[in-house]
């Protein structure tokens, strides 16, 4: 795998790659520094555009949306109160704070170290366990990979937002789309209606684009936009290499939290930024200062979302398994780029994963000087008038779903699923489990075909091969957890809640 | 403004999810099933998930009717309840709707052109001062990603049945 790093950095270092990256990189910090855009949906607008470009070049692309968008959430989180991104939710509570008291640099200078420095470990993360995941899941075989993606399916059901039951509502409905069209082995067409487009099963890229873009899209043009005006003396670069060394056990601890956090699939930086601040407060010699305006805050929320990044990367590059929201549809962009993430691309595409490890480090460079470079001009970005965005934003839509297989009918699945997803959000139905249902519906039911036929029906092979075994276990733990859990908020709601009259 | 989604909603969301997973069971009937060397068939994944989908939906229906509180819901727009934000979004989602088979009729570059305009007015403070820079964002726009997505990207854009 070293031997193919420089070889790769030589070809992203071309004029016109860097070019790209960049435009990757700034496109990603607009769309995570608007409340109301996401890194995945600019990663899911973008998608389509890509497929245009070479492998290495469009999934560099999109690793940079991806980076920019997570370290772009942090400007409105600071200026306005307002994260631009789930991942940016806990770097408000300082930030804001800290800027209003007239240190608008520290806060921001704070923030994008912090970012940079989560990106770096988590790239170290990425390059240093990848490898040992992949040689480890080579063992695999179809009794592990159904094992493996029916862990995945309850833990993301699980853990995602809102009720139990509506997380695995979720994600069946997710399994169910993934079954229109040719079934896995056989290619029996089921549930196409007689339609001739459906026979190939519903794109990757409508989905995820409709999904993610469209549904946000209609939110936002339910909410009338309010004129955004912020003056802020901004001077300096804010942070001093003392306060990175005074920090350095809140950064690394950080790190670890995002690095965790972001393997597990389904979750990403929307938790690990919480969960690390809430960690750092409670390690602190002084938590009454956090929620006032401390930096150990803004370390703690920072380092872990860009941390994360690396660790999604890992059962996304590995195992074929996003990590997070944005990961599912970088996996749509390995799809339409012919590859198939897993162990084997280690083996048959080494090229692309140095390519995928060296795009990072550049692009998280390439963030680094943009956002101190340009941290004076912040305040003009989150004024980009959304009358003009959302419309030009939604034909970018169209045209990328048309263009993934020339035929607007994908214009109209697009269409479709994001008034599915947005209807689904407003009943409080996470999109995680729905996302990862549609990708590894495939998967499971392949895999567990297979294992059958091996077996020759026999389900005992599932139990005694090990690896199996233990992903069972872990998903029977996980339903277990997640009841538990459930009827102890249902306990202690009813216990709050005063009795009818 | 109510923030919160019935249990009168979960009970319905929980009926459309029942009726969701009668239907899947009952297309899966036509398809083929049976074990063949252990393989149990292309019909088996579907009516699996349909069953598993008409029991959760059965739970979130009884979880409705137990329930004694109101659960948390997803973000509500204040300005979707007004008149006039439900008239910019109906407007907003016509024009939306409309767009892709005016595109096969007319071309890419006229319906882009048309939707933008009619889009960013909607969505807009509409004052007729802003009509020349709308119209020449709209035109600009338009004709650069036709510009980028047939000399750049190699995607023909589609050209409409009328021309």
């Amino acid at each position: 795998m070293l031997e193919y790093l420089i070889p790769s950095l030589a070809t992203l270092l071309q004029p016109q790659t860097l070019l790209i990256m960049l435009g990757g990189t700034v496109m990603g910090l607009i769309f995570g520094a608007l409340p109301g855009l996401s890194a995945t949906m600019g990663v899911a607008v973008m998608l389509p555009i890509t497929f245009a470009l070479e492998p290495g070049t469009g999934l560099a692309m999109l690793v940079a949306i991806y980076i920019g968008g997570i370290s772009g959430g942090l400007i409105p989180a600071m200026l306005l109160r307002m994260p631009g991104t789930a991942s940016s939710v806990a770097t408000t509570f300082d930030g804001f704070p800290l800027a209003q008291k007239g240190q608008a640099a520290k806060a921001l200078g704070t923030g994008i170290l912090g970012s940079f420095i989560g990106g770096v470990l988590g790239l170290a993360a990425l390059m240093f366990l990848a490898p040992i995941v992949a040689r480890v899941a080579l063992r695999f075989g179809p009794f592990e990979y159904f094992s493996l993606t029916l862990f995945a399916l309850s833990l993301v059901s699980i853990l995602s937002r809102g009720a139990m039951v509506k997380g695995l509502l979720a994600a069946l409905l997710g399994l169910t789309f993934a079954s229109v069209g040719a079934a896995p082995l056989g290619g029996t067409q089921r549930l196409t209606f007689g339609l001739i487009e459906l026979f190939g099963g519903f794109g990757i890229v409508p989905f995820m684009v409709g999904l993610f873009a469209i549904s946000q899209m209609i939110r936002d043009v339910q909410q009338r936009a309010t004129p955004i005006d912020v003056k802020l003396d901004i001077r300096g670069f804010g942070v001093t290499l003392k306060e990175v060394l005074d920090n350095i056990w809140t950064i690394l601890r950080s790190a670890l939290i995002g690095l965790g956090i972001g393997i597990l699939p389904g979750i990403g930086g929307a938790a690990s930024n919480l969960v690390s601040y809430a960690a750092a407060k409670q390690a602190s010699k002084e938590p009454e200062k956090f929620g006032t305006g401390t930096v150990e805050g803004i370390w703690a929320s920072e380092t872990a979302n860009n941390a994360s990044i690396g660790g999604a990367l890992i059962p996304l590059m590995t195992l074929g398994i996003p990590g997070d929201g944005v990961t599912a549809v970088l996996l749509g962009g390995f799809i339409i780029h012919g590859l198939q993430p897993g162990p084997l691309l280690f083996r048959t595409n080494p090229e692309i994963v140095s390519g995928i490890y060296m795009s990072y480090l550049i692009v998280l460079f390439m963030m680094l000087f943009l956002m101190f470079g340009a941290m004076r001009i912040f305040p003009r970005i989150l004024q980009l008038p959304r009358h003009y965005l959302l419309p030009a934003l939604f034909v970018m839509t169209v045209i990328g779903s048309f263009a993934f297989n020339n035929r607007l009918f994908d214009a109209w699945v697009m269409l479709g699923f994001g008034i599915a997803g947005y209807l689904l959000e407003r009943f409080n139905f996470s999109l995680s489990p729905l996302v990862l249902g549609f990708v590894l519906g495939p998967i499971v039911e392949q895999n567990l075909r297979r294992s059958l036929m091996f077996s020759e029906g026999d389900l005992m092979p599932f139990l005694t091969h090990p690896f199996s075994a233990g992903f069972l276990v872990l998903t029977v733990a996980s339903v277990l957890f997640g009841i538990y859990t459930e009827s102890k908020k249902r306990r202690s709601s009813s216990q709050h809640t005063p009795p009818h009259p | 403004m109510n923030n919160h989604t019935s249990v009168h909603t979960d009970r319905w969301v929980g009926v459309a999810f029942a009726l969701l997973g009668a239907a899947l069971f009952w297309s899966s009937m036509g398809m083929r099933s049976g074990a063949y060397l252990g393989d149990p068939g292309p019909a088996f994944f579907p009516r699996v998930i349909s069953i598993l989908i008409i029991l959760f939906a059965i739970i979130l229906i009884f979880r409705a009717r137990e329930s004694n509180q109101d659960s948390q819901a997803g973000p509500v727009s204040d300005d979707a309840s007004n008149s006039g934000g439900l008239r910019r979004f109906i407007l907003t989602s016509v024009a939306a709707l409309l767009y892709i088979p005016v595109i096969s009729l007319i071309g890419f570059v006229f319906a882009t052109s048309v939707y933008l305009i009619t889009a960013i007015w909607i969505l807009g403070p509409r004052k007729w001062t802003h009509a020349p820079v709308i119209i020449g964002f709209a035109v600009l726009f338009t004709l650069s990603l036709a510009f980028a997505l047939t000399r750049w990207l190699g995607v023909a854009p589609p050209q409409g049945i009328l021309s």
